[in-house]
Parts: C-alpha cells; structure tokens; sequence
C-alpha cells in the first residue's frame, strides 16, 4: 500500500464512520410521543419477564390518558427497560425513574442519597389510585419484618418489596405418584391417599401427606429411589452457589419462622424464641440444646441444628454419585431444567425425582416445555410439578397435630423504589409516586401473580377465580404455598444486620452462614464434602467463635 | 527440504504443534457440528455427530438475533444488522485512535528524546504496565458523564485513545530505528514538521501501524464489555452474545443456538484475518524496557 | 563558521515551530491521560482513605487518627482468611508458570516459524486463532472439552469413569490454568518469530560454519538478540502478576465457588462485582497494597532482563 492509498483509506473510514455514526442507534427517537409524559421505568425480567409491567402501564396509561401532568402535555407514557441492574454502580447515573430489581442493599442506597423518600405513598390509603376499591396503604399490606427493617435507617421508607421468591426443591409429583413415593403409616411407601402420613405440617388431607418430614425420611426415600433406578436429585453443576438454594430452604423449614428470624434479629426476647443448637455430638447422635439468644451471642446461630442437618444431608447427597445426576460444570441452568423435565419422558433415561432450584425456575423453563410438548406431545402436557415442603424434624416420623405448618425463605431481596435523580423534578416525581402506587393496589397483585406464576412479597389474597387462570400446576402451588405458609423475610432492624447485610444474606454465595470452614472463609461445603470432610467436622470448624464476634461487632454489644 | 531441518529439536517442535493445532481446531469443529444439532439431540450426545443437521438454526438465529438497547432511558430491540453497524463504528472507531494516539506519541517522543517530556512518558508507559488498577468503572461512567460524552461513539473513541501500553513501545522502537536522514532531508526541503511526520515518517511506519490497528480491531470486535458498560445504546454483536448467553427469558437459548450464533459472529473476523493474515502477522519489533 | 544572524534566527524559528509541533501532537494524549488515567484512578486511591456509614453520610474520609484503618483490614484479612494467601499463591503459580512453560513454548514455535520449517505457514495461521475467537466462545467450548469429551474417551480408553476436569477439585485448577496458557502464546509467538527474522543472515551463517548446532544457535544467538522483546513480554507479565484472573470470569462469572482455584486477579475483580459499596475502601486499599507489592517485584525483574540483554541498551 502506498501512501496515497492509506491516506485515501484512513478518508474513506472516517466518511464511513461519520456516515454510520448519522444514521447509527441514537439518531432516532421516533417513538417518543412528545404530546404525553413520559416516565422511564427499569424492570429486571429474569426468571420473572417483564409483561407484567406492561400490563400494569397499559392500565396505567389508560386511567390517566386524560390527565395533564406537565404543562402542555396530556396522558402518560410508561417506557419499560429490561436491564439486570442493582443500583450498587448508581441509580443516579441511570434515566430510570422507577426501578424494580433484585439483589437490593437498600440500606446502601439511603446511605448514599440515590433513592427518594416515598414515605407518603407507603404509608397513604391506595383508595384513590385504585379509585376506591383498596382502601388499605401499602404499608398494612407489609409484613411487620419489613415495617421495621425498611424504616430502620431513619424512619422513613424508601422502597417497597418487590417479587418475592424461595430456593429449596422442585419435584415431579406425576413421578412421585407413579412410583407411590410416600409414606404410610405403616413405614412403608404408599401412593394411596388414605394411607399417607400426615407430612411435615402434621396435618392430614394436606398436599404434603406422605412427604418426608423427618431427615430419616429423606434419606429413606432417597435410598428407595435408587433402588428403583431413579435419581434423587439433579442441579445446575455450572456453579456450585445452586446448592446452596437447598441448604437455605432446608434450615429455615427445620427452624421455622420465629427461630430462623434470630439470624437476622439475634433478640430472643422479641418473639420469646430460643435457637436449637448443636453443642456435641455423642456417637453419631447430635445434642440438641436451647440457648437464649441476644446481640452478645449472636455468634451461636452458626451452630443452629437445622445447619448441622442441612449440612449432614448435603454430605450424603455429594458423597454418593446415585443419589444425583452426573455433576457438570459445562451444563447451565437451562439445559439442567430441560434434561430435569425430559427425564421422565424420554426412553433409557433415568427419571430424575428432584431438582434443587429457585421457584422462578419455571419462567425460564418456558422454551424448554414447549418443547417438551411438541415433542411428546400428550405425555408431556399438563405435567405437574410441585414445590416440596422439607423436613421439619431429625428422626422418626410428624404425628398428626405435632407437625409445623411449611416455612420458606424469600432470598433474592428484591425492592422498588425511585431514583433521587428526580427529587425535585415535581411533575416526574408525582408520576412515579403514583405509577409505584399502582402496582401495589390488590388488583395490581393479583394480575401480577397471574402473570407471573410468582407472588410479591407484600401480603394478599388470590381469588379463586383469579388462580384458576393459570393454566400450570406449579405456579399455583407456588402461589398456594405463599398464602398458605410461614414466609421468613430474613430482615431485621438490628444494627449488626443493618451495617452488614451482605453477611446475613442467605442467597447464592452468602458469605457467613453457608461457606466457611476452620473459622476462615476458605474451602466451601460443597468442596470439603466431596474431598471427603465430613459434616460433624465441617460444622465445627465453620462455626463462628466469640472472639471473631466480638472484633466485628463489638461496637453494637451493650 | 535441507538435510538440517530434520533434527530432533524440529522433529520434536513438529511433533508438539501438530498436537497443539489439533487441539484448537478440534473444538471449532465441535463447534460447527454442534451449531447444526437438534437440542435434544445435543442434550444426549453433546460431543457425537449430528443425527441429523439443523442448517435452520442459523436461519433461526439470523431471524431471532436480538439485544435490547437502550437509548435515552427508553429501550429499543436491536437485530443482528443495527449490530454490525455498531460494532464496526465502535471496534473501527476505537482500534483506529488507539493505533494513532500511541503512534504519534510514540514518533514525538522517538524524534526529541531531549525533551523531559519524552522521558517521562516513556517512563509512564512503563510505571501503568506495572500498577494494576481496581476496577474503577463507575468513576470512569461518572467521569463521561461530567463530560457530556457518556454512551456516545464519541466518548468510547475518546475513552480508547490513551498512548498506555506495549503498542506505544512497539511503535517508539520502530521510529528510533528510522534513518534520521529521511526527516533531515525533509527539513533542508523546507518541510515543516507536521509535513514530515504525516507525509514521510508516518507512511514509513505503515505495516506496523496496520498491523496494530487489525490487533486491536479484533481485541475491540470481541469486546463486550465496554459496550456493555459505556455504550448501552449501541450494542455490539460481541454483545450481543453475552446477552443471549447469559440473559433467560431468550429465543436463543439453547446450545446449538448459541453455538450458530458464535459461529455467524465469527466469520466476519475470520474472513477479515485470511485477508489480512500477512499484515496481521506481519513484522512487529519492540524496544527494550529501559527508559 | 560563523553563524549569520539570519541564519541563527532561521535556526530559532524553526526551533520555535520544533515545540510547537512537539506540545500540540502531545497535547490531547496528555490530557487524555489526565482525564482518563489519572483522574479516574484518584478516585479509588482517595477510596482507600475512605469508610461506609450506614447511618451518615454513606462514604467518608476516615479521619487522620485511622488514616490507615483499611490497609490494616487488609493485612488482616491476609491473617486470618487463608483463601487470600491460597490466592496470592495462585497468582504466583500461575505466573511462573506462564512464565516458563508460556515463554520457553513460545520461543521454541517461534524459532520454528522463524527458520520456516515444515508447514511452518500453517501452524502461523492457527496460533493466532485464540486470538481472533472471542473468548466467550473458547470457554464454552472448552467447557464442554474438558467436562464431557474428555471423560467419555478416558471411559472408552481405560474403561474407568472419571469425573469433568473441572468438577473435580483435584483438576480444577489445573484445567483453568491450562487453558490460560493454551490460549496465551500465540501473539508472543508471533512476535517473537518476526523479531528473530529481523537477525542478519551474516550471524547465522558465520555460525553455521562454525558448526554450531540447532539448539545451541537457538539458546546463544537468537534469544539474546531478541532478549529486548521477550523482556517486554516478562516485565508486562510480571507488572499484571495481581491483575491476572486467569480467565476465571470468563468461566464462572462472579460465582466461582471453589476458593482454592481463585487468585488475587479474580478476588478483587469478583469482590468489586459483588461486594457492598461498604467494602469499596477495602478493596481500594487492597489494590494498593498490591500494586506496592508488585513495584518491587517488576523492578527487579526488569533489572534483571536488562541484563540478559547483550546491546546493554
């Protein structure tokens, strides 16, 4: 190439680019309609979609398509943007006046001025946005955990919880049902309903009679399973954080509410609870105890019982290859899903009975079951795939009166709330308010969770009517457990939890209850299980001493 | 073929490239049989040959091929061409200045190496190489943003053109190695210095500055970062990858999808390296590391 | 000669036009790195001297009675988390490693394409594949690689069944560090073959018909000629000791569970992905206290590679 030419080269480039940069992505906001207001709205659809959110702003736009908002403007557009953002680089930085997303440290984001106090529409009847039908404010519609842990910065509310999600197991009941893999009174298993025993709840007639309610069950249950040529459990192998949506769910079922909120709350007195922990284990036989628990001990929930069993199963589970599938780390979580349903459908495969998954596993299973479906046509069509409760109890079997009613964890932390950037833009923040508001009327809820499949995490009730539109039985069981259980909100006002909320997290990856061992974050469960630790050791030596304890948190011991 | 050749030292190098070559082009292939297979057969027999071939996945993925982008706080969908288009006017735009910027640093600190400046940013090119730097990408949007640049071409182009990095000494190496006497008789003609350098000591330079620039257009090209993090209204189809494999919800979200997908992305680049591959690999030379 | 005065004038004009020229060519890439270098990396430097508050303020300078409470929780954490240390061991590991087994492969394919042997064309072409595939793609598929292929053909060949090299924490590490190596070289390779074939013949051939063997042309003549260049490669390799992630991003994201394959690269990248705003002073301070660590070891390093190199440049 000649000088000429290059320089010709670098001329024509630059023509090019100026050319494509004119006619490139920016260039055109034709669907912008400057006659109507608009408000940026930031929506995190995984697992979740964001339909639901066009529906609430079609209503939205409809019920204020004759309202001025700004001058010479009339009606109101609603721009809805899936964006997987959790605030912790800027909300201000961003164009979104709402955002509605998961992974929250809210108290950060008061902390650091990027969210705006909407005290007045939390707590403020939605009588006049749902033009007299819910006369209640959002805040009656709060579990009391929440009251307290949104307004313990400084006693104003800046975010209202948004979706409301459980880890634990997913099963297949058709399977279940085929094989008859509940328990009946006479120890045996069983797939005739009369026979079943009452299930964790400890009442009969319930949809978890025959479940094992004890980890004797469980492991029972697991050994049949293999017998019968099928795999207990499979889960996602890309990442070894997905077991631990199973270790999460499995203490909180054993705890139960009251006692789990000690991790968070470490006040005993307020429900008049104390922990269960393990102090020794003589032989194979842990010995359970009950301690008072305040902010000087706080430490001793690493050694709650329902931690030492969550462990001793995952030890069985990861020590025996035929209790789950073949462990994969090329295999994500859709192909983890779909190999999950195609096992009970596809010939020579092995049934896989349950899968360790979040309870919004089914939205992102939608291509999965569609194919499924064209596939296999009549076989595949109208599975059923349940939500199982875990056991509440070590030994033997829940009598009928003595069980606990099903306990489940919300662990994605997801919130709404508007961005400060809008704190003096009256007109946008008066949209927002009232769009937010919206969302959270009864109606609001409901065609949420029709949508979804999945509940917010505030309190409401379903209609019947309502249910029966969604046409899979799993996500009316999901939605049936959330009206019809204990679900532990793992917030507290407490200021240990407050100024360390990444600690007490009980998702994927949490740092101190799930993954550390000789009382240093070193080598996580699911490693030291399979290089043969055992649970008894590992329980120990992950426990957290006084002396660690207190040069964290001495500054908030009396 | 000379006798010499056949020692065991080239035998055993032979022996070991073979292996080594064997070992990249044998994924790519996996890759291509992969990119034609039915799901469920992939799910089955992910490293076996297709039982029968999917060519419709690339018609799939062509159809289907979509990222959202979002402009002015509004989101829009972008298909597979709107991404060709970004991609080219980000990985050019990008690949361009940070080929230029290190060169004329590099020829003004090459030509008065008496100057201090010259010396020091000879020794700051060497002290970056050296302090690793904790991610510090909000201060960076923050940065764009104060400017009025952020989420522009303009601004990403701006961001890329730094002098920092082993191409500034590349290019320093080849201009100190220039016979002084091409400029000084430039000079005696009367040239003034910005004639020299864009008509004489420029073009001399010309390999290494095409070379580099194809380097860094294939670096920028399969970046999805940046585009990720400062460009969110232009979306790139390194991006758009990253999307579709890591975004549920998504028409393309099987493997074999994803893999014709990988695959369509990749020939662009490939074609352009065949074209180029003497260039590309053509003769770089660096300078030593003393100040 | 005495200078006339229209010549010493001519001289100081055109000296003039000389800076002129000089300060507007370095003005953008020096405000450039103002803006963009230095202005943005204060920020995490001043973050080092700053803490979270929940109740006030959010972040704030700690005050000069704890001006150096992060970097004390640095030295801390290196106390009592043993992953760290496990880390910092990694990233040792891994440079060495890439050091020797990177450098000595690439010298020797280079010298090889060099002297132009057998299908030396060829093999050029596919060394600089790694660099032309996004690295997205070669994860995947190396995944797949290591996970399904390679236990089906241990099964087929030895008839035993082995777990994927990456489920397997015994191979873990291995397996990563092996593909950070297997994709790394190509572009040294390339660069150093064009280096060696800027060597005078007249050196190579005076050697020939000394009767100097293949190998011992290879270790005395070529490398220290283009020691200028592989010291580049060594002192950059070296400066990103603790910046190097060993692609661990790329293969598990921000969830890379098993501590024992981390590296102080990964650690702080995955820290800053994930962490509080809370713990941002930490991981500034953290940085800086590599970066002291890593000067040292990059200087005398670079000491050391200049005097391999013979020119004594």
């Amino acid at each position: 190439m000649n000088r000429k030419s290059m320089i010709a080269l670098i001329l024509a480039m630059v023509t090019v680019m100026s050319v494509l940069a004119g006619c490139g992505g920016s260039g055109g906001n034709s669907k912008v309609d400057s006659s109507k207001t608009h408000l940026s709205v930031l929506c995190y659809d995984g697992g979740i979609g964001s339909e639901w959110a066009k529906n609430a702003a079609k209503r939205f736009e409809e019920k204020y398509a004759n309202v001025s908002f700004e001058e010479g403007k009339m009606g109101v557009v609603i721009d809805i943007t899936n964006d997987k953002l959790d605030g912790k680089n800027g909300v201000t930085t961003t164009p979104y006046a709402i955002w509605f997303t998961e992974s929250v440290n809210f108290n950060e984001l008061i902390a650091t001025n990027q969210i705006v106090d909407i005290s007045d529409i939390v707590t403020g009847s939605l009588s006049e946005i749902s033009d007299g039908a819910d006369t209640a404010s959002i805040e009656d519609k709060l579990a009391p955990e929440f009251k307290e842990a949104l307004t313990a910065v400084n006693g104003s509310y800046y975010c209202v919880p948004h979706y409301e999600v459980y880890t634990g197991l997913v099963y297949d009941v058709d399977l279940f049902d085929e094989y008859g893999y509940y328990f009946s009174e006479s120890g045996s298993f069983t797939a005739v309903a009369e026979e079943k025993t009452v299930g964790p709840d400890g009442v009969k007639g319930t949809k978890d009679d025959g479940l094992p309610s004890s980890y004797e069950e469980l492991y029972a249950l697991m050994d049949q399973m293999v017998a019968d040529g099928v795999v207990p459990f499979t889960w996602v192998g890309s990442s070894e954080n997905y077991v631990n949506d199973l270790f999460a769910g499995l203490q909180v079922a054993y705890a139960g509410k009251d006692e789990f909120m000690l991790n968070v709350t470490f006040d005993s007195s307020a429900t008049d609870t104390q922990a269960t922990i393990i102090e020794s284990v003589e032989g194979d036989t842990p010995v359970e105890q009950k301690v008072t628990i305040t902010n000087e001990n706080g430490y001793l929930m690493t050694q709650q019982a329902g931690r030492y069993y969550a462990f001793e199963l995952m030890e069985k589970i990861l020590s025996n290859d035929s209790y789950h599938t073949k462990l994969d780390k090329s295999t994500s979580h859709l192909d983890t899903q779909e190999k999950f349903i195609l096992s009970n459908l596809k010939a020579g495969e092995k049934p896989i009975a349950m899968m360790i998954e979040g309870t919004y596993w089914y939205n992102e299973a939608t291509e999965a079951l569609k194919r499924s479906v064209n596939t296999y046509k009549e076989l595949a069509e109208g599975r059923r795939f349940g939500w199982m409760p875990l056991p509440v109890q070590y030994k033997g079997s829940v009598t009928e009166g003595n069980g606990r009613k099903t306990t489940v964890l919300e662990t994605l932390n997801s919130v709404a709330f508007i961005n400060a950037k809008f704190k003096d833009d009256a007109a946008i923040l008066d949209l927002a308010k009232k769009f937010l508001q919206f969302c959270y009327t009864d109606e609001s809820l409901v065609e949420f969770s029709v949508t979804t499949g999945l509940p917010k995490c505030v309190n409401y009730t379903i209609p019947e009517d309502k249910l029966a539109l969604i046409d899979n039985y799993f996500q009316k069981d999901i939605l049936d457990t959330k009206m019809n259980s204990d679900v532990v909100y793992p917030y507290s006002d407490n200021p240990i939890f407050v100024n360390d909320q990444n600690q007490f997290m009980f998702n994927q990856g949490s740092p101190l209850w799930a993954a550390s061992y000789d009382g240093r974050t070193s080598t996580n469960y699911y490693t030291a299980f399979k290089a043969g630790v055992t649970a008894k050791d590992y329980f120990f030596a992950s426990a957290m001493d006084q002396e660690t304890w207190n040069s964290r948190y001495g500054e908030y011991l009396n | 073929m000379k006798k010499r050749n056949l020692s065991v030292l080239n035998v055993s190098l032979f022996l070991i490239l073979t292996v080594y070559c064997i070992s990249l082009i044998w994924p790519l292939i996996w890759a291509i049989f992969t990119s034609v297979k039915e799901q469920y057969d992939f799910l089955y027999n992910p490293l076996g040959l297709p039982s029968t071939y999917i060519f419709e996945n690339f018609g799939t993925v062509l159809e289907k091929f979509e990222v959202n982008a979002i402009v002015d706080g509004i989101q829009e969908r972008h298909g597979l061409f709107q991404m060709l288009v970004d991609t080219l006017l980000y990985a050019g735009g990008a690949a361009f200045v940070a080929t230029l910027v290190p060169c004329i640093t590099a020829y003004a600190t090459a030509k008065f190496p008496q100057k201090k400046m010259s010396g020091l940013i000879y020794a700051i090119v060497i002290a970056t190489m050296i302090i690793p730097i904790v991610g510090s990408y909000p201060a960076e949007i923050t940065m764009l943003q104060n400017l009025g640049i952020y989420d522009t071409l303009l601004g990403v182009w701006i961001q890329k053109a730094n002098f920092l990095g082993v191409y500034f000494l590349v290019f320093h190496a080849a201009f100190r190695g220039l016979a002084k006497e091409y400029s000084e008789a430039a000079e005696i003609d009367g040239a003034n210095e910005f004639t020299i350098m864009s008509k004489i000591m420029l073009p001399l330079v010309r390999n290494t500055f095409f070379t580099v620039f194809l380097i860094k257009f294939v670096e920028f090209w399969n970046d999805y970062q940046v585009p990720l993090l400062y460009l969110p209204s232009r979306p790139t189809l390194s991006f758009g990858l990253y999307f579709v494999s890591n975004y549920t919800g998504n028409t393309i979200s099987t493997v074999p999808l994803r893999m014709a997908g990988c695959i369509i992305i990749l020939l662009p680049i490939l074609a352009l390296f065949i074209a180029f591959k003497e260039k590309l690999m053509g003769n770089i030379t660096m300078g030593g590391v003393k100040g | 000669m005495v200078q006339t005065r229209k010549q010493s004038l001519n001289t100081s004009r055109k000296n003039r036009g000389k800076t002129i020229f000089y300060w507007s060519i370095l003005a953008f890439p020096l405000l450039q790195f103002v803006v963009f270098y230095i202005g943005v990396n204060l920020n995490s430097f001043a973050l080092a001297f700053q803490e979270f508050d929940m109740y006030d303020e959010g972040l704030k300078f700690v005050g000069f009675d704890r001006l150096w409470t992060n970097f004390v929780a640095v030295f801390q954490e290196f106390q009592e988390a043993d992953y760290l240390l496990k880390a910092f061991n990694n990233s040792i590991i891994a440079y060495l490693i890439g050091l020797f087994v990177g450098l000595t492969l690439a010298l020797l394919f280079s010298y090889y394409l060099y002297k132009k042997f057998f299908m030396s064309k060829f093999f050029k072409v596919i060394l600089f594949l790694p660099f032309i595939i996004s690295s997205i793609i070669l994860v995947i598929i190396y995944k797949y690689f290591v996970e399904n292929a390679i236990p089906a053909f241990v099964l087929q060949l030895f008839g035993t069944e082995i777990e994927g090299l990456l489920s397997n924490p015994d191979t873990e590490f291995v397996t990563v560090l092996f593909f950070s190596i297997w994709t790394g070289f190509g572009i040294q390779t390339l660069i150093y073959g064009s280096a060696m074939s800027d060597i005078s013949n007249d050196i190579v051939d005076a050697a020939k018909i000394d009767g100097v063997t293949p190998m011992r042309e290879f270790l005395q003549i070529d490398i220290p000629i283009i020691a200028p260049t592989i010291a580049v490669f060594v002192v950059s390799s070296t400066a990103t000791i603790f910046v190097n992630q060993m692609n661990l991003f790329s293969f598990y994201g921000a969830d890379a569970a098993n501590y024992d394959i981390w590296t102080i690269g990964y650690y702080m990248y995955q820290g800053i992905t994930v962490a509080p705003l809370a713990d941002y002073p930490f991981f500034a301070a953290f940085g800086l206290v590599m970066t002291m660590i890593t000067i040292p070891i990059t200087l005398i390093v670079r000491h050391f590679m200049n005097k391999l190199d013979p020119n004594g440049r």
